[in-house]
């Protein structure tokens, strides 16, 4: 688990960037997304809901998702999200420019 | 359904709760939480443990309430003047419009329930049935307009203005008015049982067949609903 807060704030800065990135191979819904990340990060980052639905709302209004609600036939109702083109090509340019940065951080630290 | 969580998110998200899009984020955390909670009690977890592991999950409400109020903002800005547009039956829940106008619409039975219509005016509209439940009317102007059946249940209707409208029929039980403008009205029908008046006026209105059972008012006012002849047996003086 991620304890220091400082590893905290940078990793929730991508915390876009990570959602969109599980949304490129298929439509999720929020409690998918989260678990997710979890099992992604080896157990070791759990994005707290307040953040991640804030995320998702705010790509949502900038037009890089769509959502939709899902059927009920596995329980309980479902929001999911769809990425857009805008989407990917946010998750491409965000993705690249990490690359980057982190060639020089490589350097430089 | 867990009861509980069902509770917990109620609570904290009820000063919200008059955001038509808070109640339905609201739903979808709460389908979400749901199923987490599940996951958890799955992998073994005790149900208390795994409650508490949830609603420790979900970190700072704020955050999201943040992101959606920014997009509220943005109607606020965009768009003021509503004047002579058609908007029966429109739903216009949870809006907020400052300073909005109003002017010589058609609202018969829109619904404007839990917006936020601070200073807006509304003149010279047809508000038949229109709903304005939980809205907040400080200062908002209703001069000669239809207000037949309009409902007001726990609405902010401080220095609202109401001055020549027909307000046949309307219920203002329970609520307190402050500063209220009811001047040139017609209250024929309308109701204000248990409400508590504050500065509020009544100059030339028609208040014969008004109930004011257990209405809390000063001398004064009183004094100005006697001469208009209402009926004023039940009332308190303060």
């Amino acid at each position: 688990m991620v304890d220091n807060k400082i590893s905290a704030d940078l990793l929730r800065g991508h915390t876009d960037t990570i959602i969109l990135k599980l949304l490129i191979s298929g439509d999720k819904y929020g409690y998918e997304i989260s678990k997710l990340i979890f099992i992604n990060s080896n157990s070791k980052y759990e994005l707290k809901e307040a953040t991640m639905y804030s995320s998702l709302k705010r790509l949502e209004n900038e037009g890089c998702i769509t959502s939709y609600w899902g059927d009920e036939t596995q329980g309980g109702r479902r929001k999911y999200y769809k990425i857009t083109e805008k989407g990917k090509e946010l998750y491409s340019e965000n993705k690249n420019n990490w690359d980057y940065a982190k060639s020089i951080l490589d350097i430089l630290l | 359904m867990n009861e509980k969580l069902k509770r917990y998110l109620d609570e904290i998200f009820s000063p919200y709760e008059d955001l038509h899009t808070v109640r339905e984020l609201k739903e979808e955390i709460y389908f979400d939480l749901q199923d987490k909670l599940n996951n958890l009690i799955e992998q073994g977890h005790d149900q208390e443990t795994a409650y508490r592991m949830t609603i420790d999950s979900i970190g700072d409400i704020n955050e999201i309430i943040e992101s959606i109020s920014s997009q509220t903002r943005e109607l606020k800005q965009k768009v003021k003047d509503f004047s002579a547009l058609n908007l029966q039956n429109a739903d216009l829940n949870g809006v907020v419009v400052h300073e909005g106008k109003f002017n010589c619409s058609s609202l018969k039975g829109s619904n404007f329930s839990g917006s936020d219509l601070t200073n807006c005016s509304f003149k010279c509209g047809d508000l038949y049935d229109a709903i304005f439940d939980g809205a907040n009317l400080t200062g908002a102007k209703f001069n000669k307009s239809n207000l037949e059946n309009v409902s007001f249940k726990n609405c902010s209707l401080n220095d609202t203005d109401f001055s020549g409208s027909n307000l046949t029929g309307v219920n203002f039980d329970d609520l307190t008015l402050s500063g209220t403008i009811f001047d040139k009205t017609n209250l024929t029908g309308a109701s204000f049982k248990n409400t508590i008046f504050r500065d509020v006026t009544f100059k030339s209105t028609n208040v014969r067949k008004t109930i004011f059972d257990g209405t809390t008012m000063d001398k004064l006012t009183y004094a100005v609903l006697k001469s208009n002849k209402a009926d004023l047996t039940k009332v308190i003086v303060i």
